[in-house]
């Protein structure tokens, strides 16, 4: 019995380190980001994103990477584009639009991804005053087109 | 196969799936804990009942935008789990009907509230809402830290509920009538049984959402009831075939992306068919 919690308790110290390990080794690769979603599955992506909205003040600041299908939207009311990361749930039935501007001067849509393109994006979270309302953004250096549309 | 094992690995080191790996354990092992005197007194599907009450307080919550759904969500499914008790002892509505009358109608409920005042409700997101608790996709892994702290100690107390009122709570599973004969109040123990059935439910939804609670409730009984015959036995067997399960079925859904709650039942019942074999080979070995 005793030799079966020692075993047990070692294989569990293991999976720990081997975890902190793999942790390191990724933020050592990307060192200016802070949470780092790009290489997670679609069910995480979607409970952090619920968990970053449900609290943006404790993500102010931080940079997040992100992956996912672009697409863009028009909003008559205050005459501009928006432009999000869409991320779907495993069940296929809820998606979230991770809003974010692309810092610089650029024309949409001669400067932007086709729609439904996969890219990537990293930038800094933000919040912004508009229409009397506080909203969320990512201000992003640049674009990283993955893959074109079908 | 190494990406999967890369992306589990970075995927723990996320407060959110910390949080989850702790709440998981702790569902699985209260829910396999009651499911064994549920599914002997053939009260299976009061957690399905007893669920679809809990999306309708969760769905009023919503609506009030409370910040902590739990505080509403428990004391209605508690006095649910009261009602339908004394419904099946007392009134014209009997049993099956009755469990039948108030899950439909809170589940209906629930959902016509949600759609009603969707524009009142904080989040703005009403399909993901609706998703998460009816499946949940992926509601255990939005825990808060006072999440896991009521889920601790609601297990706690249910485990201790368990252990204090073992004999008593085997007494009215066999032989509810020669318990009652033998001086014993069954009536107060069942409706005790019925709140801590309730308490449950409510934190069992978290993890598999309200439309497969009776997965997690049933499948671990049902499948320590194929290798073994004493109540001791099954119960010890439901709970760790439970928390195996849960985890095995969280372990696969993080890196594959996969839904939690439909993905645990799913190793739930092959678990199930596992133990299926194991108790045919076990009788074969005892009567070839």
């Amino acid at each position: 019995m005793k030799k079966r919690l020692t075993a047990l308790l070692l294989a569990s110290m293991l999976l720990l380190a081997v975890a902190a390990c793999t942790a390191k080794d990724m933020q050592q690769n990307e060192e200016r980001i802070d949470i780092d979603l790009s290489g997670l599955s679609n069910t995480l992506v979607f409970a952090e994103l619920q968990n970053i909205y449900a609290s943006p003040q404790d993500y102010i600041g931080q940079t997040i990477k992100i992956n996912g299908p672009y697409f863009a939207s028009y909003y008559a009311e205050t005459g501009m584009y928006y432009h999000y990361v869409l991320i779907v749930d495993a069940a296929a039935c809820c998606q979230a639009g991770v809003e974010f501007v692309w810092k610089g001067e650029h024309a949409y849509p001669a400067d932007y991804p086709d729609a439904q393109a996969m890219i990537e994006v990293s930038g800094v979270f933000k919040s912004y005053e508009e229409l009397g309302q506080t909203f969320y953004h990512l201000e992003v250096e640049g674009i990283q087109i993955i893959t074109d549309p079908l | 196969m190494m990406d999967i094992w890369t992306t589990l690995m970075y995927s723990l080191t996320f407060s959110t799936v910390q949080r989850a790996l702790i709440a998981t354990p702790l569902i699985a092992l209260c829910s396999s804990l009651l499911g064994v005197p549920l599914v002997l007194k053939r009260f299976s599907l009061i957690g399905d009942g007893l669920s679809h009450v809990a999306f309708g307080a969760m769905a009023i919550a919503t609506v009030l935008n409370l910040t902590n759904s739990f505080l509403l969500v428990l004391p209605v499914t508690i006095l649910c789990a009261i009602l339908l008790l004394r419904m099946g002892q007392n009134s014209k509505i009997k049993g099956d009907a009755a469990i039948a009358m108030i899950s439909v109608g809170t589940l209906a409920g629930g959902y016509l509230i949600m759609n009603l005042f969707k524009s009142s409700a904080r989040s703005s997101n009403f399909s993901a809402d609706v998703c998460a608790t009816l499946f949940g996709s992926n509601s255990i892994l939005t825990l808060s830290t006072l999440d896991v702290w009521l889920c601790a100690a609601l297990s706690v107390a249910v485990v201790m509920f368990f252990l204090l009122f073992y004999h008593k709570i085997f007494a009215i599973t066999f032989d509810e009538d020669f318990a009652s004969a033998t001086g014993m109040n069954a009536k107060v123990y069942n409706l005790l049984l019925a709140i801590v059935i309730a308490v449950v439910i409510v934190l069992a939804m978290k993890l598999v959402g309200a439309l497969l609670i009776s997965a997690l409730v049933i499948f671990p009984a049902l499948s320590a009831m194929r290798v073994f015959k004493s109540f001791k036995r099954v119960v010890l067997c439901a709970v760790i075939f439970s928390v195996l399960c849960a985890l095995l079925g969280i372990f696969i859904s993080i890196p594959t992306g996969t839904p939690v709650g439909s993905t645990i039942v799913a190793v739930d019942i092959a678990g199930f068919f596992l133990f299926c074999i194991l108790g045919l080979i076990k009788r074969r070995r005892v009567h070839p």
